[in-house]
């Protein structure tokens, strides 16, 4: 595997209990991943079925030092983060381009 | 001029209602003319309480119903309650699971639970009055 690649784990439309199974099966490492782009910009809803799967997700690619950056593309995802109290958990971004260069940019260091 | 409004649904308690519901409930909010974030806001607090009502409300044949009413009228406090046949868990914060009723009382004016048979989760949101965050 290219060590230098970014891993994109991409989910859309409505995230929520009745796509539970889909939701972690699609976020799902194999622990071979340099760093993860969790493409969310096609998401028009999540709730927090999706939200324990990212964290899930999230503390994985803690332990297996992987960087993670997610893109949204609708605002009900932050303030879903928000309400939780998850809003500084993860690194979000609303442009690819920003967060393609955030992984890139933490692999280097 | 729009008069008080009622919206009651009976259905089964299983995931795939949640998606459902929370859709019929947004067609029911559409005629109020909510702020879009607030309408969104309230639906996702709709969503959590469903939610937890399928994940605590089912019994151990996995038969189980659940209720949910809405009631408001246009620029008056809106009022939604959701019931289920189970028994209410108040849990905190699991490692990466228990963020539904945070969420539900972060955006909720007020939200009450009670316990008895079965479980009723009862929340009220107040359309002119803008919450903290927003």
């Amino acid at each position: 595997m290219n060590r230098q690649s970014i891993s994109v784990l991409k989910v859309s439309g409505e995230l929520e209990i009745g796509r539970r199974s889909e939701i972690r099966d699609a976020l799902r490492l194999t622990g071979a991943e340099y760093a993860v782009l969790i493409d969310f910009s096609e998401v028009t809803y999540a709730d927090s079925t999706a939200l324990s799967e990212l964290v899930r997700l999230h503390r994985e690619a803690e332990a297996q030092n992987t960087r993670v950056a997610v893109l949204v593309g609708h605002p009900q995802f932050g303030r879903l983060l928000q309400y939780a109290g998850l809003a500084q958990a993860f690194a979000v971004f609303e442009e690819r381009g920003a967060a393609l260069a955030f992984l890139a940019e933490q692999g280097a260091e | 001029m729009i008069g008080r409004s009622e919206l009651r649904i009976v259905c089964c308690a299983d995931a795939s209602s949640v998606r459902l519901l929370r859709h019929a409930l947004r067609s029911f909010l559409d005629v109020f003319a909510l702020e879009r974030d607030l309408l969104e806001d309230i639906l996702m607090a709709s969503g959590e309480v469903l939610s937890n009502a399928v994940e605590h409300g089912c019994d151990e044949s996995g038969r189980s119903n659940l209720e949910l009413i809405a009631r408001g009228g246009k620029g008056d406090t809106l009022a939604i309650e959701v019931s289920d046949e189970g028994e209410f868990v108040e849990r905190g914060r699991l490692p990466n699971r228990g963020f539904g009723l945070g969420i539900a009382r972060a955006i909720a004016n007020n939200v009450t639970v009670k316990t008895g048979r079965g479980t009723r989760v009862e929340m009220t949101f107040e359309p002119s009055r803008a919450r903290q965050f927003r």
